[in-house]
């Protein structure tokens, strides 16, 4: 086991253990076990799931939405730091398709390379956040 | 009996004025509460923002990064925080009193960045500084993305060499009734070396997927923090202070009505004691 720790601007999120904790990063989503080698990595807008159980089953991962941010892995201790976390309870499916149709809008209307690449990373924020929200509902069924 | 009336109109002023002072001591008071719950859990967010900077920080590329090389004589950027609204004590003029201090040992012409109307309007009357921007109306509890064009602007200033250092001068909140106006080295970034580093077991970290990556992600979430931090500490102090101001000024209401109406007391009695004797007098006038 592992402890895992999510801390966001507005609090810390998830401060427990757990059994695997998969981070999208730059380079594609890291899997991390106990016993990961030390690690710091800038992280992706997208999903970051935890499974607190090595028996639990996917459906059964605690998922977060994040908008970039940095992991640090020491071998016992995974911290994640975050401006902007979204839990599954704090969103709902309406909102975040609604930000996802907004960020779109802004990918398509970006006057510059700047706007570009931020509306990018917008819609890559929104899309996670429609994720876990559709994740949420199918749990719930 | 003229007296009276005018003592009566400065109960009543001063009575609205007690009502004022109250009202706001209850708002101050509330929102104070809500802030204090963030300042902990910025506090927690900053210290881990910081230590994870420790960690990058000894990396060969954060070592060449110009955020992290020694300042120059090249100007300061001060990024001040200060209140939207008065009434607060002495919680703006403190801030500008310790900016004033740090101007005065600048070589440089100091640049000026400034939350809060109130610091807006004192330094654009300011002589010998350059004001670069000023945010008012930002919320006690900003959101994190409040803050992305303070950190254009600071990366845009050092890469063009106009800046090497950034302060932040703000307000440290340490309890309800004491807070400390304190200024920050946000850049260069200067990470306390703490005991932990000092261990003898210094783990070599990997970096994925390259440290520059990892270098600006940590950069922006260093900066955040600290920004966020410095202006929630800066909005519960604000609350704080003007809570114990208001407090105290609603005490000293009290104890003028106290003392008017006593003086009213008094005036009352002597005209009463002065017609008496009129009357008294008159009728022994007569009488004789």
């Amino acid at each position: 086991m592992l402890k895992f720790q999510l801390v966001s601007i507005t609090g810390t999120k998830y401060d427990d253990e757990a059994y695997e904790v998969l981070v999208p990063t730059r380079a594609g989503v890291v899997s991390i076990f106990e016993q990961h080698m030390p690690m710091v990595s800038a992280a992706q807008p997208g999903v970051l799931s935890v499974r607190k159980k090595s028996s639990d089953p996917d459906s059964a991962m605690e998922n977060f939405a994040i908008n970039g941010g940095i992991v640090e892995v020491d071998g016992k201790t995974v911290r994640f730091v975050a401006d902007d976390v979204t839990t599954t309870d704090e969103v709902s499916e309406q909102e975040a398709a609604a930000a996802h149709k907004r960020a779109e809008e802004l990918v398509k209307n970006a006057p510059n390379q700047t706007a570009l690449h931020e509306a990018h990373r917008l819609l890559h924020h929104s899309s996670a956040q429609l994720q876990i929200a559709k994740l949420k509902k199918r749990h719930h069924r | 009996m003229a007296q009276t009336k005018i003592i009566q109109r400065r109960i009543r002023s001063v009575k609205n004025a007690k009502q004022i002072t109250k009202a706001l001591e209850v708002v101050a008071a509330s929102r104070m509460r809500r802030v204090v719950e963030a300042v902990a859990r910025s506090r927690t967010y900053g210290n881990l923002s910081a230590a994870i900077m420790r960690r990058i920080a000894t990396s060969y590329e954060a070592k060449t990064h110009p955020y992290f090389a020694p300042s120059s004589d090249k100007p300061t950027l001060y990024i001040v925080m200060t209140s939207d609204r008065g009434q607060a004590g002495a919680f703006n003029s403190n801030v500008f009193n310790l900016a004033l201090d740090d101007f005065k040992a600048d070589k440089a012409r100091p640049q000026v960045l400034v939350f809060g109307r109130k610091g807006a309007r004192f330094f654009a009357q300011l002589a010998g500084i350059d004001l670069v921007g000023a945010y008012e109306d930002i919320a006690d509890i900003p959101e994190a993305n409040v803050f992305s064009p303070v950190l254009d602007l600071i990366a845009d200033a050092v890469n063009e060499g106009k800046t090497g250092t950034v302060k932040v001068i703000y307000t440290e909140f340490l309890s309800p009734l004491s807070q400390r106006t304190t200024s920050f080295q946000l850049l260069p970034i200067d990470v306390p070396t703490e005991a932990e580093n000092q261990l003898p077991k210094e783990i070599a970290y990997e970096f994925e997927p390259e440290i520059g990556d990892v270098l600006d992600e940590g950069i922006k979430l260093y900066f955040e923090a600290h920004l966020m931090q410095a202006k929630i500490e800066a909005a519960a102090s604000e609350h704080a202070m003007r809570m114990v101001a208001m407090g105290n000024a609603n005490r000293n209401a009290s104890d003028l009505i106290d003392d008017l109406t006593l003086e009213l007391n008094a005036t009352r009695q002597a005209a009463i004691t002065q017609e008496i004797a009129e009357i008294t007098g008159g009728a022994a006038a007569i009488s004789q």
